[in-house]
Order: structure tokens, then sequence, then C-alpha cells
């Protein structure tokens, strides 16, 4: 069986891998990424609107040109990324080393040990299936991500005209690359008041098109013998149902981060963002083991999981070199009204970037960060809704326990 | 006094347009760019266009538009591009040069697949 040894090993090859690979190579470390797919860029290759790379890289792109630019970083920091290949398992050793077993049709199974590794795995869609609707089980039934790809990987289109279930950014990306493809959309359906994706894409991807969003409506049923012919849609106001003749519905509704591999390793998991719980230099509860980007928390943006896998690299690699980080013993919580923050602690004496989900909307919010009691950090934050992430620095004393994020609403 | 929504990037401020003859007063907007939008909306509204091109031998490829294309040439660009086939071309090259007189590009994005 073939073996292969490197100092820092990274699972997925996304906007957040390439860009931990790079950051580790970059600090001198031999980088072995491992993909699934033919080619890098995860879920990016399908993703051709753009709006992407403002953040990391200061101009706007398409998911290809990010993926492709992010790869090239990559390499040139010295990477080597090896394509079709699976990870099938990982193990720790009594050393601490990490062995992942890998399997593909080009070189059957091998073995690939690391000092560090990353896990950047993305995430997978909420289907029809998670939020249970009833009805006929007719073809045509997609989530927006799948058809995404049958579109824009394999030239092929969905069906003709679509009903769209949830207001996700993929689901809007989606009523208008339909739109701009030939199909009709009815209407996409929102079971919230407000919608889910970002207010740029309500306004470019359905207002353009004078798509109708049904706030706080219900997919309640699915109908048609072979393939979709309508869906039933409930006024979860007035009760009201009607239906809409359609032959494809795509469902938006939902991200679930992808974390087999680290469940299997008994990584402690955080219930309230489906990844690992993780210290500030994204390190999981298991020394040497890191997660980053999509697997970790779902991000509204590719350019925040990159940067915050480019942490992830430089703290596997330092992982690599050293066998230990400094230890993170400030416990880190928040108020109600944040979902949750991220990390789940932070090493005392240092700087810490937090990343937070809101559970509210209000035009204007008071943030505040305290170490045991004290306040370290405040910052104003406008139109703070669900589907945007809002993210805080501070420095945390020396010697502190328990760090808290809160976060006001002010009226 | 129009309400609008920033398409520029993410943040998707909330902007208030005043137009008062040629004159157009923007606010809501948290940097320069806002403006351009706003101002660009109300005159000749523009979009960026993205899309995937048949090669005509199976393959195809994602492409986009150097620059945003004013919306009524849109549905135009979009109908050519689905009847004509192009030759597989690096990621960045020129698809179609300067789209109706335009000065837009439509350019490759990805490689062919």
């Amino acid at each position: 069986m073939k073996q292969l040894n490197c100092d820092v090993a990274v699972i997925g090859a996304g906007g957040a891998g390439l860009s931990a690979a790079a950051a580790a190579a970059a600090a001198g470390k031999n980088v072995v990424v491992i993909d699934r797919e033919e080619s890098c860029g995860g879920v990016l290759c399908q993703c051709i609107h753009n709006g992407f790379g403002l953040r990391y890289f200061n101009e706007e792109l398409t998911g290809p040109e990010y993926a492709l630019r992010m790869e090239r970083c990559a390499r040139e920091s010295g990477a080597r990324i090896m394509l079709g290949e699976t990870v099938g398992a990982v193990r720790r050793h009594s050393d601490n080393t990490l062995e992942a077993t890998l399997f593909s049709a080009a070189n059957g199974v091998s073995k690939l040990n690391a000092k560090a590794m990353v896990f950047a795995t993305g995430c997978r869609e909420r289907t029809r299936a998670n939020i249970a609707v009833p009805g006929d089980r007719s073809a045509g039934v997609y989530t927006a991500g799948s058809a995404q790809k049958l579109m824009n990987l394999t030239g092929m289109l969905p069906g003709r005209r679509a009903v769209i279930v949830g207001s996700g950014d993929i689901g809007l990306i989606m009523a208008r690359r339909c739109r701009w493809s030939g199909i009709e959309v009815a209407a996409v359906v929102e079971i919230l008041p407000e919608p889910s994706g970002l207010p740029r894409n309500i306004a470019q991807c359905l207002r353009d098109f004078d798509i109708p969003l049904l706030l706080s409506h219900r997919c309640a049923r699915i109908m048609g013998r072979n393939r979709v012919e309508a869906v039933e849609i409930e006024n979860l106001i007035t009760k009201e149902r009607f239906t809409f003749q359609c032959d494809t519905v795509l469902f938006s509704v939902g991200l679930i981060p992808e974390n087999e591999l680290l469940k299997s390793m008994g990584v402690e998991m955080n219930p309230a963002t489906g990844g690992p719980c993780v210290d500030g230099s994204c390190q999981c509860a298991l020394p040497g083991v890191f997660a980053a980007g999509n697997s970790l928390h779902v991000h509204d943006l590719v350019d925040f999981a990159s940067i915050e896998a480019r942490r992830a690299g430089a703290a596997a690699a330092e992982y690599a070199s050293s066998g230990k980080l400094p230890s993170a013993d400030a416990e880190v919580s928040c108020s109600k009204t944040l979902k949750y923050a991220i990390p789940n602690k932070c090493v005392p004496g240092s700087a810490c970037e937090f990343f937070f989900r809101p559970t509210v909307s209000c035009a204007r919010a008071k943030l505040t960060a305290s170490a045991d009691g004290q306040e370290i950090a405040k910052k104003m934050c406008l139109s703070v809704r669900p589907a945007e992430m809002l993210t805080m620095k501070a420095e945390i004393p020396a010697g502190t326990a328990k760090v808290e994020f809160l976060l006001e609403e002010c009226k | 006094m129009k309400k609008m929504i920033c398409i520029t990037c993410p943040t998707g401020c909330e902007m208030e347009v005043l137009c008062d003859g040629d004159k157009i007063t923007v606010s809501g907007n948290r940097c320069p760019r806002g403006a351009a939008y706003a101002e660009s909306e109300i005159k000749d509204p523009r979009r960026t266009v993205t899309a995937v091109v048949h090669s005509g031998s199976g393959k195809f490829q994602s492409v986009r538009t150097d620059k945003p294309l004013p919306r009524p040439l849109i549905p135009g660009l979009l109908n050519k591009i689905l009847k004509e086939n192009y030759p597989e071309a690096e990621p960045g090259a020129v698809i179609i040069a300067d789209i109706e007189g335009t000065g837009v590009n439509l350019i490759a994005t990805g490689p062919a697949r």
C-alpha cells in the first residue's frame, strides 16, 4: 500500500482548504491537499455568478475565477494537491500523528500520514426530506445546489417552470439563473416573515425579474404522478391555500456542515453550528486537528471562509513544528440574541477574531465583549439580520477565564 | 424619492435616491460606489451577466461580462449565446468582443468541461 508523509494535510480543496494550504505552505511546511473531485474549488466551480473575492482579493470575481486564483495561491506557496482521492477514515496514532486512509480509482487504497490536519470539508444542503414536505415523490424536485450543478457543470436544464422553496442565497441566485436560461420562476416561497438571503440578491435576482417573494408562506404539498405538476402553498397567516403549476421545485432551505470524519474521530461538536468546537486557532478539542470554512460553521461569503482558513493553516503549520499551541483557557459564551460565537475558547493574553450569527433582526445593535465581567471591546452593528454574520476582534487580557458577548438592540 | 438596495457588494446598503431633474442625491450608502450605482441605476441600469456557453462538441464553459452590460441588451446576449457555439477558450479569454458596440466583452471564467 502506498504511504505518503507530510507535515500538514488539508482535506477539501475548496475556498477554505486551498487558503489553509497556502498559509501552511507559506510557513515552510510540507503540505498535501486532498479532494475527491477531479478539479479544485469545491462548490465554487458551479457558482458561476459574480460576487466573490471583494474582501479576500479586493476584486469582484465569479466562483470559478475565485477557485483558480486560490488554487494558484496554494500551488505557488508549494502545497501539493491530490485530486480524485476520497478520505475514507482518519485515525490518530499513539504518537499523536494522524493517518488518513485514501481511496481512488487511480491509486486504489493509500495512506497519508500528517503531523496536523485541517478539515475543510464544506457543507451539504438540506433537502425536501429535512423539512418533511408531503405529497407525491415526483421527478423534478431538486436542491437548489444540485440544480445549479446540473445547469453549470453539465450544461443541462432542470425543467421549464420552477417554484423555489426557501429564500437562501443559493435559491435566489438560482431564480436569476433560471430566468436567464429561459426557465420561468412562478415564485420564491419563504416560511419566515423575512428573506434568508442577502438584500442585494433579493434586488438583483428577484426584483429585476418581478419574481414574487412570498414571505410567511410554506410549501404544503408537491403534486404530480411522474413529473411535478403543481405545488400547494399555504399562507401561514391567513391559512389560505393555493397552487402553482410547475414542473420543477428547487429547495434552498439551509446548509448542514459536513463533519462525518471528525465525528468518527470523537471530536467534540457544537450543536449551535453543526461544526466542531474550536479554539481561536481553529483547533478542535483533539490537538493537531483543525477545522475551517463551511464545515466549521456556515459562512455568508467564501471570503470569510478563506480568511478563517488562513488562520487554521498557519496554526496547523505551527503545531506541526512545535507539537503544541498556546493553551486556550478562556471559555467563550454569548447572549440569546446570538445563535453562536466562534471560537468556543481563546488564548488569554492574545488577540482573537470572533464570528457570530445573530438570532434577531434590528436596524441598530450594540455588540459588547467582556472578559470576566470587564468590557474589553464594543461596536455598533447596522441592519442586523440572522442572514448576515457579525465579526469582532478583541484583545483578551492575560488571566481571563470567561469571555462573554452581548448583542443588544438599540432603539 | 426612490428606495434602492446597492448591489455593488454583499453589504447591500439600503439607499434613498432623490431625483430633481438631472440632479441625483443619494443617502444611506456607506461608500462612494453606492452613489455611482444609484446614478447608473436611474440613468442607465446595468448588470454583470454570467452564463455558460457551449462549444458545439459537447463541452461548455462559464462566462461573464467584464463590465456591467445595459439591462435592455441582456436578453439579446443570452439568446445569442443560447443559439450559437463558441470554441473552447482559456479562462480570461474574450468570447464575444464589444457587445453591441458597448465596449463590454464576454470573457471565459472557467475551464471547458
